[in-house]
């Protein structure tokens, strides 16, 4: 089965490129994707030669590997690139000829997506009669003229599609589709948002790829750096808008330092800063999250430097300037000092969520747990110490159903004690910095002797510890 | 099943727990009476060492963070120190330990998380805002372990059918409920969010402390929906008391006819007899409130949560958590007892 030549993913033969022809290829996909060229099918278009076809086939998709660099080391551009590319894979999966979506099926899900017909073999139960896809007579007359040699083409056919249950955990929540044996069943057609949706889960994973390989190949970054400023043009640029990001305030000035404020930052950064003090890592998009946050609380560029330089674990025998020469590469980029020179404001909750760390979404429910009981064991006050605990369950009980947003507000109110009955949903975490500074911290906490707060992440001294109900299954 | 069709004229007969349960008993019960062997049934053997134990050590304190290299070993620490509950984690990439005088401690936090098996939590007390009888809590009687019946035989159903599990085992729990482990390789290494999509599927009863609301099913769950009603509304209409059903306005006259119906095996003319001003999905929404499986869905997503121990002893009823072949046919009077066992 033969990838289609639009296919993203696909390979291209000759996939080096020119300084100048980067520029144009790159362009050409902004183009493509925000709808100013036409996104009909490559098939559709009429061509000389099948070179001339394979030719811009192939540009198209280098302008997408090339988007693919520029957009791990920038989120907004990820997020636009992301939302784009799963648009235009949606129009043309859609248009696509049988055997090549079963060529794309094949390649984004492998064995955990098969057809209708298939699943009927291996369960021995024809499952498109028991679930109505088609009528007994119709499943007669086809398989008649499948054994005549007739039926060659299926086109006109329903095509029932079926996919493993652990690949759509969302799909299973909503109960849309019949479940059976594990597989989700749908005519492809009505699956097409669910293999959109994994599609750019693939893509995002890929661009986290190369994030991770920027620092340790410096040709991948400046060559990521050189696309973002192609980006920068002033007829590319007002293109490259990620439906999903705006939020009123782009600074908030922290009064002292980040780690004197620890507590009332959103818990996504308090994590970040307590696993970059234990670890000394953060992985590429954890990075941008703080680095932009330190920015925007005021952190000037010389100072984050050195806070990172002094925290990171993978810069043993590198002077201070050797490492800003080099590993500092995505600090000066939040800077505005690389790549497209943009000064970098706060991802929102929901870019965060899908590709950097939200406590609530990416943390194991577990941890939050530990997390909220390490905070109500540190608070004096008897009474504090209960209204905190009903909180926290409502906290870990969102965390469980995956809903961050929810479990972040309710976070909000265990930090500054507004209790009241319709806080307003965090989307941002700015916002919430803004109403933890108004509200402030409701309960002291017991400081250690040094006279700092206990570190949250300090094991205690013996492991044994009282029993916890959301440890243990309380039956 | 009960006898007795009437829920309106039925006395509880709860079962009597007798949990005085000395340490010299548990240590006993753990020394002689305990087959590690029996843990093969749920636990894999090979993973054994880096499985995290809890304990529950009689009184002082809670304890995770625990791995054995040999399950005789297991038994040993349970047979030393009075256990009031023992618990099952994850499997790790390393094995675990709490800190001693030798060694730091080494955590789940500091090791990989390699797999749990997939487990569901049905809990009686989670129905005590629908409870027919009189049980609170942690009691339970005849007619409320009905629920935790149906609520396993639904639930069985579904894992094998909707999602083609083969090996299922379940465990009663010594408390008040069951545990269904499942055992298929593939569900080991199932993430939060794959179990939560799972759990989720079946749980229909949102908020089961609080308002209750009942979650829509679409026509394309035709399984689920049909379960519910093949294997809900006899008990539902024999059980559950004639006010319940006056909450959506089926009068005493209809529910008796729905009775008579039963009676007679016409199942399928329960939905003719509900009057025409109430539409189905009400009569479905309340079968579903009142009779359906209300799963702990904690206990499902979370991958390092600790699980009851089979085999060992519910301290606070005395009874010995067991393998269980037909979980819609048990009652914890069937269960053994540690006062019987160690005499």
């Amino acid at each position: 089965m033969a990838l289609p030549a639009w296919f993203p993913f696909r390979k291209v033969e000759n996939s080096v490129v020119g300084e100048d022809d980067q520029k144009k290829l790159t362009k050409g996909r902004v183009m493509l994707l925000s709808g100013k060229l036409p996104q009909r099918l490559l098939k559709q278009e009429v061509f000389e030669t099948h070179e001339e076809f394979m030719t811009r086939a192939d540009r198209e998709i280098l302008g997408h590997g090339l988007l693919r660099v520029a957009a791990a080391s920038d989120m907004k551009v990820a997020s636009w690139l992301v939302e784009t590319e799963g648009d235009l894979f949606y129009e043309r999966f859609k248009a696509s000829l049988k055997t090549e979506k079963d060529a794309i099926l094949d390649y984004l899900y492998g064995d955990l997506a098969i057809s209708g017909e298939e699943l009927s073999r291996r369960l021995d139960e024809d499952v498109l009669v028991k679930f109505h896809f088609v009528n007994p007579l119709e499943q007669r007359r086809r398989k008649l003229l499948r054994d005549s040699n007739i039926l060659r083409d299926r086109s006109g056919l329903k095509d029932v599609l079926a996919i493993r249950y652990t690949q759509v955990p969302d799909v299973l929540k909503q109960r849309k589709f019949v479940l059976y044996h594990g597989w989700i069943l749908g005519t492809t057609e009505s699956l097409l948002s669910v293999i959109k949706k994994w599609f750019e889960h693939l893509l995002k994973s890929r661009i986290s790829e190369i994030g991770e390989r920027l620092e340790s190949t410096p040709a991948l970054g400046r060559m990521s750096s050189s696309i973002l400023e192609y980006l920068e043009d002033e007829d590319t640029k007002p293109l490259i808008k990620p439906r999903y990001e705006s939020f009123g305030i782009d600074h908030i000035e922290l009064d002292g330092s980040v780690e004197e404020n620890v507590l009332i930052l959103p818990p996504c950064l308090q994590d970040l800063i307590h696993k970059v003090n234990a670890t000394g890592y953060l992985t590429h998009w954890e990075r941008f999250q703080l680095g932009i946050f330190l920015k925007v609380t005021g952190m000037p560029i010389e100072e984050q430097l050195r806070y990172w330089y002094n925290k990171a674990v993978d810069n043993i025998g590198m002077t201070f300037e050797e490492f800003s020469n080099r590993a500092g590469y995505i600090i000066r980029h939040i800077y505005g000092m690389e790549g497209g020179k943009i000064d970098y404001t706060m991802p929102s909750c929901k870019t965060i969520q899908d590709k950097m760390h939200c406590t609530f979404k990416h943390n194991n429910v577990e941890t939050v747990s530990k997390m909220l009981a390490d905070i109500i064991d540190m608070i004096e006050k008897p009474a504090l110490k209960e209204s905190r605990t009903v909180i926290a369950r409502k906290i870990v009980s969102n965390t469980y159903q995956f809903d961050a947003n929810k479990a972040c507000r309710h976070f909000l109110s265990f930090i500054t004690g507004d209790l009241s009955s319709s806080p307003p949903v965090i989307s941002h975490p700015l916002q919430y910095l803004r109403m933890a500074k108004e509200k402030g911290l409701v309960f002291e906490l017991k400081m250690a002797p040094s006279g700092e707060p206990v570190n949250l992440e300090d094991p205690p001294e013996d492991t044994s510890e009282p029993i916890s109900s959301q440890e243990v299954s309380d039956d | 099943m009960t006898d007795n069709p009437n829920p309106d004229d039925q006395s509880d007969k709860k079962v009597v727990f007798k949990p005085s349960i000395s340490d010299e008993q548990l240590k006993t019960y753990y020394s002689d009476h305990f087959d590690i062997k029996l843990l093969w049934k749920v636990l894999d053997r090979e993973s054994f060492p880096r499985r995290e134990f809890g304990f529950d050590r009689t009184g002082h304190y809670f304890t995770r963070n625990k791995s054995f290299s040999q399950p005789e070993d297991l038994k040993e620490y349970m047979s030393i120190y009075p256990i009031r509950a023992a618990y099952a984690g994850a499997i790790y990439a390393d094995p675990v330990r709490t800190k001693t005088k030798k060694y730091s401690a080494f955590t789940i936090h500091d090791t990989e998380w390699v797999g749990r098996e997939l487990i569901f939590d049905l809990d009686a007390s989670d129905y005590d805002p629908v409870r027919q009888c009189s049980c609170k809590g942690r009691d339970v009687c005849e007619i409320c372990w009905g629920l935790m019946q149906d609520a396993a035989l639904i639930m069985d159903e579904t894992l094998r059918i909707d999602f083609g599990f083969k090996k299922l085992q379940w465990v009663f729990t010594g408390g008040r409920g069951y545990h269904c482990w499942v055992l298929d390789k593939e569900t080991l290494t199932l993430n939060q969010e794959q179990r939560s999509g799972l759990v989720n599927y079946m749980q229909l009863i949102n908020d089961p402390g609080g308002d209750q609301r009942i979650e829509k099913i679409n026509n394309d769950s035709i399984l689920l929906k049909e379960r519910i009603f093949r294997m809900l509304t006899e008990r539902f209409v024999l059980e559950t008391k004639a006010k319940v059903f006056e909450e959506i306005g089926i009068k005493k006259t209809a529910r008796a006819t729905m009775v008579k119906k039963i009676e007679q095996k016409l199942y399928q003319k329960i939905i003719d007899i509900i009057p025409q001003k109430i539409p189905h999905n009400q009569f479905f929404d309340l079968m579903v409130k009142y009779r359906y499986a209300r799963i702990d869905h904690k206990v499902t997503i979370d991958t390092r949560r600790l699980i009851r121990l089979p085999g060992s002893v519910h301290y606070h009823t005395g009874y010995v958590g067991q393998y269980i072949d037909n979980p819609e046919s048990f009652y914890p009077e069937d269960a053994k007892h540690i006062q019987d066992i160690t005499g």
